[in-house]
């Protein structure tokens, strides 16, 4: 090598500065925190790159990466049991620097910038809570969501912000993954930065006992070898849990749903039963006040602790102070947990009550049901369930029309049923590429059994079928008429330009092969008179057609059967 | 007044070059992070069924029903829900309409029928028949949704905070 040392050397050197006597494996949490930080970063950048913060996509695309993905559920197990590691690591790193009086003197300042840094672990927690869109994320985050908006004279607006919009909904999603994804790691970053400037600015608090008597050794390699064999240790816990526990999705959010009980992460059960025990007017205390207490002290520690006595045999005060407080929480968070479980346990006999309820008063309490056949309702409930596991809405989203992949949105006033049921049973392209080549993307087949096309089409059309699209009364006395006007406008206004007929015309549209019997009266007569009003994007040209043209028009494609 | 020293007036054009800066950006960068107060709440009838059926229940009802509605740049049908509480003499269309969302922490309240009152699993809110808050943590009642009844069915105004 020539031109003097290299980058290893200068790093090496920055790193050897000498320890105190009495460092050793007390000191490892920081350093784990810091490798926490790496597995969170690094993980969470992976699951960046499949995951997709919409509302509509969001829980498929989490499917995806758990399912699909290789090593997914490995990598989203890592990042989620990363969280809760994060939490308890850095309870120990502050019972660590609390006992020994590392917040004491010159080193208040890296004391405060580690409670901004714990308040950052935990808004990483709330966050990234809401991300895979399941039940738990949707009620979690609606319930977190409301705390901030208890928050006095802020609390509105700021719940507000936080939601997009007066409630927890889809453009929730994507703010809380640009907090989660970008705005939090940068600011953590930045504050590792700062905490880490000022640990080397003050050193490694020495040991009470021993004062700062050099030990002889220094923080590379002495130090950082601890370091390194707990930060593999800490990795191989990660994999251990991710493999063997896993981490969990529950089913898609669902604003539905009123017998799931929404359960906070473990964190942050002492905090939900501060919210069950303080009622009515003295709500605030639980949900704002003692927290907010609870932070300030935590933040002021150094402040409010003037003994300049580090040794933990002479602060009885700040001990007993520090003990009560870890007994309150753990307390809170096992009274909560236990709460919970009753919480849980009531909803289940709420549930039984209410379906024997409906059983002994079937149609009273069930009035949507009434018109139709009895088993309709549990077909549409295993219509949606199938549409679901076949991740139907991977492409057919509800949110947009797209060209290729039609909105299932309206499908009931769309399509017929009996249409459905055959496509569905055997899906023929209805467009074709180039060339009259199938397209690209199509329509897979499912190899659905008798009772599942039932289920699918009882969800997908039953429960969507409505008077979107009135159909036009026609008169049969001018049918002849008519139909003779609109066989002359389809070929005046050139629909086999685009569209298929036979053998006829161009394959840039839908085929009309059959036409009538796949699309409903009401739906081809408003398509015609307002295409894009009806599919918004749609390349179908609007001819601003009167409504005798669009009759005659609807004439000539019902006799398309 | 003493003449300002040529290091001085840089200083100062820095401060104010730099202000400007920051106003370039922050102004609109402000009204773009504050957009969600602006919004207003968006609002919907949604068809809650025959009313016949809803009035003669028993117990209170929870009907299911999709919606369509905007959400910023999100257009779709939304599944929600409402309580259809029977018996309520105060309103003409003889039911009282509630919105499942706890006015707590905005858990979904359900009917617990042991205990006649619709609870909370989240913080053990109560609230009774009416909506008005029994025992918990709540001080609000539930939001009571405006209902109308047209050709035999309920109809329910329905705000995005509601479901």
């Amino acid at each position: 090598m020539s031109g003097g040392p290299g980058l290893a050397h200068h790093i090496r050197r920055a790193l050897a500065y000498p320890l105190p006597r009495g460092v050793g494996y007390a000191q490892i949490f920081g350093g784990l925190l810091l490798a926490s930080f790496a597995i969170q970063v690094v993980t969470g950048a992976l699951l960046a790159l499949y995951y997709s913060p919409s509302a509509t996509d969001a829980w498929e695309s989490v499917r995806y990466i758990e399912e699909e993905v290789a090593s997914g559920s490995l990598i989203r197990g890592v990042h989620h049991f990363g969280s809760s590691s994060f939490v308890v690591l850095l309870v120990l790193h502050v019972l660590r620097t609390f006992i020994w009086g590392a917040y004491k003197g010159t080193r208040k300042a890296t004391w405060v910038v580690g409670c901004v840094l714990f308040g950052c672990v935990l808004a990483f927690g709330f966050t990234g809570y809401l991300l895979p869109w399941d039940l738990k994320a949707f009620f979690g985050t609606r319930v977190g969501v409301g705390i901030a908006g208890s928050a006095p004279v802020v609390g509105r607006p700021l719940a507000s912000l936080l939601a997009g919009g007066p409630a927890v909904g889809e453009l929730t999603l994507p703010r809380f993954y640009a907090l989660h994804a970008v705005i939090l790691p940068l600011v953590t970053a930045g504050l590792i930065a700062l905490h880490v400037v000022l640990l080397r600015v003050h050193g490694v608090t020495p040991h009470w006992k021993h004062g700062y008597l050099a030990s002889g050794r220094t923080f590379h390699p002495h130090q950082t070898a601890k370091d390194a064999a707990a930060g593999l240790l800490l990795v191989l816990v990660l994999l251990g849990l991710a493999h063997w526990v896993g981490a969990p999705l529950e089913d898609k959010a669902d604003p539905q749903n009123t017998s799931y009980v929404p359960r906070p992460e473990w964190y942050f059960l002492g905090a939900q039963q501060l919210l069950r025990i303080f009622q009515g007017d003295f709500e605030i205390l639980g949900s704002f006040v003692l927290p907010a207490i609870g932070a300030a002290i935590f933040f002021l520690l150094p402040w409010l602790d003037r003994n300049p006595e580090r040794n933990p045999r002479r602060r009885p005060v700040a001990m007993s102070a520090g003990a009560a407080a870890l007994v309150g929480v753990a307390g809170l968070t096992l009274w909560g947990n236990a709460e919970l479980k009753a919480e849980e346990v009531a909803m289940a006999g709420r549930v039984e009550a209410r379906e024997a309820q409906s059983a002994a008063a079937e149609p009273a309490a069930e009035p949507e049901e009434e018109e139709e056949a009895p088993d309709e309702a549990e077909l549409v409930r295993r219509g949606e369930i199938l549409y679901r596991d076949l991740a139907c809405g991977a492409c057919h989203g509800e949110t947009h029309l797209v060209e290729d992949t039609p909105s299932l949105a309206f499908e009931g006033d769309v399509v017929h049923r009996d249409w459905l049921r055959e496509y569905l049973a055997k899906p023929t392209p209805i467009r074709f590429g180039p060339g009259g080549r199938p397209p690209a993307t199509r329509m897979p087949d499912f190899l659905l059994a008798e009772d599942e096309l039932d289920a699918l089409v009882a969800y997908l059309v039953g429960r969507t079928e409505g008077e979107r699209f009135a159909a036009p009364e026609l008169d049969p006395a001018t049918a002849e008429a008519e139909l003779e006007q609109g066989r002359v406008l389809f070929d005046e206004l050139d629909c086999l330009g685009c569209h298929v007929l036979g053998d006829e015309g161009e394959d840039f549209g839908p085929r009309l092969d059959g036409v009538a019997r796949r699309l409903k009266a009401g739906y081809m007569y408003r398509l015609v008179i307002d295409p894009e009003g009806v599919i918004p994007g749609t390349p179908m040209t609007d001819y601003y057609l009167e409504d005798e043209e669009a009759r005659a028009i609807l004439r000539y494609l019902l006799t398309l059967r | 007044m003493s003449t300002p020293s040529r290091r001085g007036v840089l200083e100062a054009s820095i401060f104010v070059t730099a202000s400007g800066f920051a106003l370039a950006l922050g102004l609109p960068g402000a009204r773009f992070l504050l957009t969600p107060l602006l919004r207003e709440e968006e609002r919907s009838w949604v068809d809650l069924g025959e009313v016949e059926a809803l009035r003669s229940a028993g117990a209170p009802v929870a009907v299911s029903f999709r919606y369509e509605a905007w959400r910023g740049y999100v257009r779709g049908t939304k599944p929600g829900i409402l309580w259809v509480v029977p018996g309520d003499a105060s309103d003409e269309t003889g039911v009282r309409v509630l919105s499942a969302v706890c006015s707590h922490k905005a858990c979904n309240v359900a009917w617990s029928p042991e205990e006649e009152l619709f609870a909370c699993p989240c913080h053990r809110g109560r609230f009774d028949r009416g909506g008005a808050p029994v025992s918990g943590p709540p001080k609000d009642p539930l939001a009571r949704v405006a209902v109308r009844v047209e050709d035999g069915h309920l109809w329910a105004e329905l705000a995005e905070s509601m479901a």
